[in-house]
């Protein structure tokens, strides 16, 4: 019930309009909430997180990097909500500032795959020919790549970095976008509304901005939150093996790494990271289940 | 058989496009690795005698050619760090991996299947709902993080099973493939064999959760919709025991679609080795990537790159004969 009270502020303070459209507004998304509650949850927990994430120099006294040898390995609860690591670093804190990290590569390399990988598949539909088939088969090649893998080989053309991860994880998401993107606009372009436009003088550009962009538009939206799920998880695997933002930099994928030499005496320290990365992918993939729920019927109409 | 006999043509079409991406992406990226080298403080002597012994001062077109020639002859060069023939590196390093992401795909089609058929022959019931939560959970764990998980409640808690490494150190064996597995049966070194299979646990499973979450969701879709078909209603109402629907009407009919997903799966699944061997201190091709990745000898990381995409590659066709092999309808064309 909370949760459904708070998505139903978020929206409404988003959206700022007349009286009566709030009102709408705030009832469908009541209405959303209801029907799918653990995507509402999800939702609360990416938002506060993110939240706190913005705010974390507000929310909490310590520094996120720097060593405080004298309160090292403190135990969660007390002082200390998640505990103090090696280094005697807030764990919380650490947690705060290193969603910034994971939760932006993760936000940053859907929207940048999503974006090529849409112009290359509207080029591609729409251009036919040649072009199409090279753009295809380049496709095809990327995804004869166990994706991790391809994102791998490029951070390590690029060197490690946090840039250089972004991208990295949205070379491996693009080939997904492409395809999807090339396969319904292909099945747009003979639809009879856009033949139509195009019998009344409509240019490309028209057709492009009015018909096609539009009514692909939710479709890309399934496939992004379902792309978002795995370039978290990549974000964070990455950053696992060191290939991503650097020490003594926060980040969840990081943490982990940095705290598995103390799984013999101090557990929590790799624990804690991985219980946010598993959260954060998980209400991914609830609000993902409920937007391809919610939209599915809209598509099939 | 016309079919068959064109994915057999292609193949070597695939693995030349597969090699010649990974060496675009690793010499034609601004910042490449092989001139990260150079950034180096090093004096310009040395520098010029190192790329005159890598070839690097060749034109990129001659560099190509050089890579694809001895790529065809299966030479994958010189590791530039250690000045070992990458050959053995990977002889060394392919069966661990392999071994892993076999191992990890047993558990994660035992689990994933099963787990899927009863979420779907019980639908929104209790244990639907069961199965449906820990897919979804199993879906969003990172690999490295269930490792240590394992790690820590069955190596370190409960003492029951190794934190890491292939063997236990100091037992031996004979090496004839360098599958461990199999070295250890035909010479029928149980010990061996025991504490290999022991250290193989915790990773495979680590791997093959997440493996089976999706799997998992996959096989409950793919089962759902099969058991809403005509012939499955004609097949209960001519009064067939339902276990009989559920498997020969069903079942076997779901498989085609699982079996193509089982085949992408192990993408993820080498991916998920390639991460989770640094976890286990796994001598596989992980390792090899990581440290080729961390001391800049791309030849290491561009041959190990290109035989993980490879084995994947094999494997997606393996499971379109396989596929050929399960659908009678396919068999003929």
């Amino acid at each position: 019930m909370a949760a459904t009270q708070t998505v139903q502020r978020m929206t409404s303070a988003n959206v700022m309009v007349q009286p009566g459209a709030l009102s709408r507004a705030a009832r469908r998304a009541l209405c959303f909430a209801r029907r799918f509650k653990a995507a509402a949850a999800g939702l609360v927990f990416l938002i506060s997180i993110s939240l706190g994430a913005i705010f974390a120099p507000l929310l909490s006294p310590h520094h996120p990097t720097q060593p405080n040898i004298p309160e090292r390995f403190k135990l969660p609860g007390g002082q200390y909500v998640l505990g103090t690591d090696d280094l005697g670093r807030d764990i919380a804190t650490r947690i705060l500032y290193g969603a910034r990290n994971t939760l932006a590569a993760g936000v940053l390399s859907v929207a940048l795959a999503s974006l090529i990988g849409s112009v290359i598949g509207i080029a591609a539909a729409y251009r036919g020919g040649w072009l199409d088939n090279l753009l295809m088969r380049l496709m095809d090649v990327m995804l004869s790549f166990p994706a991790i893998l391809l994102a791998i080989l490029v951070v390590a053309s690029l060197r490690p970095g946090m840039a250089n991860l972004v991208i990295a994880i949205a070379f491996s998401l693009i080939p997904t976008f492409a395809r999807l993107v090339r396969s319904v606009v292909l099945g747009l372009t003979h639809l009879e509304h856009v033949a139509a436009s195009r019998a009344l003088g409509a240019g490309d550009r028209h057709i492009i901005v009015r018909h096609i962009v539009p009514n692909t538009a939710p479709l890309i939206l399934i496939q992004a939150t379902a792309a978002l799920a795995v370039a978290i998880s990549t974000a964070a695997a990455l950053n696992y093996l060191g290939l991503g933002v650097e020490p003594p930099q926060p980040d969840w994928g990081l943490m982990v790494a940095e705290g598995q030499k103390h799984v013999f005496s101090a557990a929590y320290i790799p624990l804690i990271p991985g219980v946010f990365i598993t959260i954060a992918v998980l209400s991914v993939n609830f609000i993902g289940d409920a937007v391809r729920d919610y939209l599915d019927p809209v598509l099939k109409r | 058989m016309k079919y068959l006999l064109s994915r057999l043509l292609w193949l070597p079409v695939v693995m030349w496009a597969v090699a010649t991406l990974t060496f675009v992406v690793l010499r034609l990226v601004p910042g490449n690795a092989a001139d990260a080298i150079f950034n180096l403080n090093l004096p310009i002597e040395q520098i010029e005698q190192f790329k005159a012994q890598w070839d690097l001062d060749k034109p990129i077109t001659q560099q190509y050619l050089a890579f694809m020639g001895d790529l065809l002859r299966g030479d994958f060069g010189v590791s530039m760090s250690s000045a070992v023939p990458i050959n053995r590196l990977l002889y060394e390093r392919i069966p661990p991996t392999v071994e892993l992401a076999v191992a990890a795909m047993i558990i994660a089609t035992l689990i994933g299947v099963s787990a899927g058929v009863i979420s779907a022959v019980t639908r929104n019931r209790a244990l639907d709902f069961v199965v449906r939560s820990s897919s979804l959970l199993g879906m969003s764990v990172p690999w490295f993080w269930t490792a240590i998980v394992l790690i820590i409640v069955f190596a370190v808690q409960l003492r029951w099973l190794p934190v890491g490494g292939r063997i236990a150190g100091g037992m031996d064996y004979e090496r004839i493939t360098n599958f461990m597995l199999i070295d250890t049966l035909i010479t029928g070194n149980w010990a061996a064999l025991q504490s290999h299979l022991r250290h193989l646990i915790l990773p495979a499973l680590a791997i093959g959760l997440t493996s089976a979450g999706f799997i998992a969701r996959l096989t409950r879709g793919a089962m759902l919709e099969v058991m809403s078909k005509d012939y499955v209603r004609a097949a209960r109402a001519k009064g067939l025991h339902e276990r009989a629907v559920v498997f020969k009407h069903g079942f076997r009919n779901a498989l085609l679609p699982i079996l193509t997903f089982l085949g992408l799966q192990f993408g993820a699944l080498l991916g998920g080795a390639v991460i989770t061997e640094m976890v286990f201190s796994w001598p596989g091709l992980g390792r090899l990537l990581l440290d080729g990745i961390l001391r800049r000898d791309y030849p290491v990381v561009q041959a190990t790159v290109i035989v993980v995409a490879f084995i994947y590659v094999i494997v997606n066709l393996a499971v379109d004969l396989a596929y050929h092999l399960v659908d009678p309808r396919l068999r003929n064309t």
